[in-house]
């Protein structure tokens, strides 16, 4: 690309190199249009980015970068974008033996299709990634299979983005929040929640929940006024969850506060390696193997869904109210398996 | 009720929230804490969590804030 010359026909084939590696590294972040590409490069490079007759330079370049470097640039006529499909020789990146392992064992845990919002950015970054890798490094990953993978959460329902924005939004503007839920005992049409919403977090399942203070519920069902409930994230219907004008005070509504008590039996306890799964939690190993644990709880209902994990082999024996939750489940499951 | 009950509150449906997450990633990454380990791990990481779009990104954090730890008291 550089002639031999003076020091102006040397600088100016620095800037045309420059430029165009600019380029590609702009369309390396997407498809643009021309007047995108334009505006980038003069952004980037100031006066010495594109001259007056800019759409021709452009083109030239595109030329170029196919001629000398073997880029695929093709061009979407309907919505007027360039798209980066090859980089031919500037795939500047390769990849020792255990980068290549981890990049098909990335691909094994986030395959194509998988609808979760951070599964199609972590697709998005991969096939990136791919992209820079000359074409035998590419072809290489494709025929590659990992033999490990990350279990994260494929059951998972698919979270609404705009949902996790506006509740992401309240929780932090501490102002209350309506949605319409559907739970587990709404057959079919969802009902309208208010509540106090305080945070979210994530369960090994894959699930996401709004932890939240119900301050209404239309038309009303069996929640109880101020308790805290976990909601599922993919079961607020999109399109309709709203910030409230209303602050919140300061001082969150407590929520009823349970002691509970659960035994395990010595099959589950005598490698006297316990988990925790609740907060203040205090396990005690008896001598006859079985341990008892005590801890703090809020939330009932997630109690009972943790507690299930060990079957028959744990016991709940307080709260009186978690006792009655595992009696009716008691009685679900021996009607269904007597 | 006072600020106190409230930051009891507070941290009680924090540590609640996010110990199931935690107590997998202890069990599946094999870091042995205990329970009270584990409620410093979640309130050290609570404001990262709070960006958290996904059980994914929630584990990295811990992931880090763990490793962070380790290094501290080395």
């Amino acid at each position: 690309m550089s002639q031999p010359g003076g020091g102006g026909t040397k600088r100016s084939s620095w800037l045309t190199f420059r430029r165009r590696l600019l380029l590609v590294r702009a369309l390396l972040r997407g498809p643009a249009t021309s007047a995108d590409l334009i505006a980038e490069i003069d952004a980037e490079l100031g006066e010495q980015g594109y001259p007056e007759a800019a759409a021709s330079a452009l083109k030239h370049d595109f030329d170029a970068l196919k001629g000398e470097y073997g880029c695929s640039i093709t061009y979407d006529r309907q919505n007027r974008y360039y798209h980066l499909a090859d980089l031919g020789e500037l795939a500047l990146l390769d990849l020792p033996q255990p980068c290549m392992e981890a990049l098909a064992f990335l691909e094994a845990s986030f395959p194509e299709g998988s609808g979760l919002p951070e599964h199609a950015n972590i697709r998005e970054l991969l096939e990136r990634v791919v992209l820079l890798l000359p074409p035998a490094r590419q072809a290489q990953h494709r025929r590659r299979r990992s033999t490990i993978r990350l279990g994260v959460g494929r059951g998972a329902g698919r979270i609404d983005s705009d949902v996790l924005t506006i509740d992401k939004h309240a929780i932090e503007e501490r102002r209350e929040l309506a949605f319409d839920y559907l739970s587990t005992f709404d057959a079919e049409k969802p009902r309208r929640h208010r509540v106090a919403p305080y945070g979210i977090t994530f369960r090994p399942e894959g699930h996401g929940y709004l932890d939240a203070t119900v301050l209404e519920v239309t038309p009303k069902g069996g929640e109880a006024i101020h308790a805290a409930i976990d909601y599922r994230l993919d079961r607020i219907v999109p399109g309709n969850a709203e910030v409230l004008p209303t602050v919140l005070p300061p001082l969150r509504p407590t929520p009823p506060n349970y002691q509970l008590r659960y035994t395990l039996v010595p099959q589950v306890a005598r490698r006297h390696d316990i988990a925790a799964y609740f907060p203040n939690t205090v396990i005690t190993y008896l001598d006859d193997g079985s341990a008892e644990v005590r801890a703090t709880v809020t939330n009932l209902w997630q109690t009972r869904q943790i507690l299930l994990r060990y079957g028959d082999a744990c016991r709940v024996h307080e709260p009186a109210e978690l006792v009655a939750l595992f009696r009716n489940t008691a009685r679900g499951l021996a009607e269904l398996y007597a | 009720m006072t600020l106190d009950d409230h930051t009891e509150t507070r941290r009680q449906r924090l540590v609640e929230g996010w110990l199931p997450l935690a107590q997998d990633a202890n069990q599946q990454y094999g870091w042995q804490l205990d329970g009270p380990a584990l409620e410093v791990l979640i309130i050290t990481a609570a404001p990262a969590l709070a960006e958290a779009q996904s059980t994914f990104a929630a584990r990295a954090v811990f992931w880090q804030v763990y490793h962070q730890q380790a290094k501290d008291e080395r």
